[in-house]
């Protein structure tokens, strides 16, 4: 990809190693890689987009959608990739509003999670909330494991949420046979 | 905390969710089947159509804030890099390339010409038509049709064009014109042009019931002014993946009212100007000169009998001003440049002319080498375009 946004995306990465996001500033990235402010504007419109951008690479640079077997397996991979760069994206998730990643982010997991719900629920509106709150609810619980000191890898902390949903589920099934007795 | 609270209902919500979720599934009585979470069905045509999924995203982003004359030079710029992103080919890369050259003009008439489009065009059908051209047809449709070659031996055409100028007695069905763009797709084609007269009076009748059904396709009116009726607009516009092409006829009413219609609905269309009959330098001064406004793309149609002077001036002229722009107009040389991307994805055939009777014609204006109606499409490729060396 472009050499100048590969640039600006390390100094972005680097500075984020010192200050929070919402604290960088434009002119700070720029001073980094020995660009001036006009070169970054040539190619993003503020710095929330140059953050989308890194996703976006990094995502479709990865990712192959398509190899993965399952949606659980893809999701790892994609916890995989937050990982190797924990402090830059819990930084990024934090931060809300238009243009922000977390807004991005939403709108790229969204139609993975609604594929799972539509096999559980018919009704398109159950769909459309069930899926609203299961990103929501993925989205926090993901910023909170990538601030998480305990280092938990990606895999063990989509397992344990698999282990909980599964665990529930059993137990709410026993109960509704039990009530139907 | 507010983690921890968003956390809890996420928990909170999760038990709802797989309690609704459990009793819909006890009331349908297949407890009992065990269900491995996370391999949903949905998850094969997830993982097919996620890359376009999340290009059509990016392309949304950039087209909206394109609709601001000062991000529009960024953006544009944007939406080239990832079409580079995202080739995998020699030649998309080649395309892209060169189109990230020019833009390094910042004076580009190319800039004035994605302003006009963002700004007057609809949304929804600059990124359906653009994603299924360009990702579509000329990507996910040329890895199937090189695949179908190397294991059939034959040349596949990456368009098909239906030739409905004349008048057929016994003309081809909507139910037939589907079969064959079913078919067309299996192998990989998802452009078709329709070239408009005699025996179109139905097509803009089933254009609509086209587009959608086959909505991941391309679909190419070429037509007069007076043949365009006033409601196609609204099926266009809700499709996303068609473009009526109007013959240019500046002087004619129903021009005037047929484009002044489409711009007001910023429906995505085109204009065709027609080379052979008369000079080609006159009718290029005239439409420079004359032309109000320019679409963002101006087809230029070769019609025979055309003197080979007259060809060569128009291929002089179409290079020239791809390299140096003046207008904020792509001009295509229709044929030509099927021919060229034709050679690009395949060996030998780059377009099927099918006429409005069903008559097959390799070469548009001969006579007709075969009928639809009697062959499967793939069998008739083999016949008509068998190509060994494709088999390797």
């Amino acid at each position: 990809m472009n050499i100048t946004k590969r640039a600006l995306a390390l100094a972005l990465k680097e500075l984020l190693q010192k200050e929070p996001l919402a604290k960088a500033s434009v002119g700070e990235i720029c001073q980094r890689c020995g660009m001036n402010r006009k070169s970054f504007y040539y190619h993003f419109k503020d710095k929330y987009d140059l953050v989308n951008w890194i996703f976006y690479v990094d995502f479709v640079s990865e990712i192959t959608v398509g190899s993965y077997e399952n949606g659980w397996e893809l999701l790892v991979a994609l916890c995989d990739l937050f990982y190797k760069d924990k402090e830059f994206y819990h930084d990024a998730l934090m931060i809300e509003g238009q243009n922000s990643f977390r807004d991005y982010f939403y709108e790229t997991l969204q139609p993975l999670v609604s594929f799972f719900v539509q096999d559980i629920f018919h009704d398109s509106k159950e769909q459309e909330f069930f899926t609203i709150f299961i990103v929501e609810g993925f989205l926090a619980t993901m910023v909170r494991w990538l601030s998480d000191d305990q280092d938990t890898t990606p895999r063990k902390f989509l397992s344990q949420i698999r282990d909980v949903i599964i665990a529930l589920a059993a137990s709410l099934k026993d109960d509704m046979e039990q009530e139907d007795e | 905390m507010p983690v921890l609270i968003n956390c809890a209902f996420f928990l909170h919500f999760s038990i709802l969710s797989l309690y609704a979720g459990y009793k819909s599934i006890y009331d349908r009585k297949i407890i009992g089947k065990k269900r491995d979470l996370g391999k949903s069905r949905g998850f094969a045509v997830i993982s097919r159509n996620f890359t376009r999924y999340i290009i059509n995203k990016a392309v949304d982003r950039a087209l909206h804030e394109m609709k601001q004359e000062k991000h529009v030079k960024r953006e544009l710029r944007n939406i080239v890099e990832l079409g580079l992103f995202h080739s995998k080919e020699s030649y998309h890369r080649n395309f892209f390339s060169s189109v990230q050259q020019m833009l390094t003009d910042e004076q580009s008439p190319y800039y004035s010409l994605a302003f006009g489009a963002a700004e007057h065009i609809n949304a929804h059908m600059l990124k359906t038509f653009g994603v299924n051209i360009g990702y579509n047809a000329w990507t996910i449709g040329a890895q199937r049709i090189r695949e179908y070659e190397r294991y059939a031996g034959c040349s596949v055409p990456w368009a098909i064009q239906f030739d409905f100028s004349g008048h057929s007695a016994n003309p081809l069905t909507l139910q037939e014109i589907s079969g064959i763009i079913a078919q067309g797709r299996e192998l990989g084609i998802y452009s078709f042009f329709f070239l408009c007269g005699g025996d179109s009076r139905d097509v803009w009748g089933w254009i609509g019931d086209l587009m959608s059904r086959f909505s991941d396709c391309v679909f190419v009116l070429f037509a007069k002014a007076q043949d365009i009726r006033p409601l196609d607009c609204s099926v266009f516009l809700e499709a996303g993946n068609g473009m009526p092409v109007v013959a240019y006829a500046p002087g004619e009413e129903d021009y005037q009212a047929v484009v002044g219609r489409f711009r007001k609905k910023r429906c995505l269309y085109s204009i065709y100007l027609e080379y052979g009959q008369k000079g080609v330098q006159q009718l290029l001064d005239s439409y420079t000169a004359q032309a109000q406004v320019m679409p963002p793309v101006t087809f230029l149609l070769r019609r025979n009998p055309c003197g080979e002077e007259d060809a060569a001036q128009m291929q002089d002229f179409v290079e020239a001003v791809r390299l140096q722009p003046q207008y904020p107009t792509f001009f295509v040389d229709f044929y030509r440049d099927v021919a060229r991307v034709g050679s690009i994805i395949s060996n030998d055939s780059s377009l099927l002319t099918i006429d409005g009777g069903g008559g097959v014609f390799i070469t548009p204006g001969g006579t007709p080498a075969a009928d639809i109606r009697r062959y499967e499409l793939s069998a008739l490729l083999k016949s008509l375009f068998p190509n060994p060396i494709a088999c390797t």
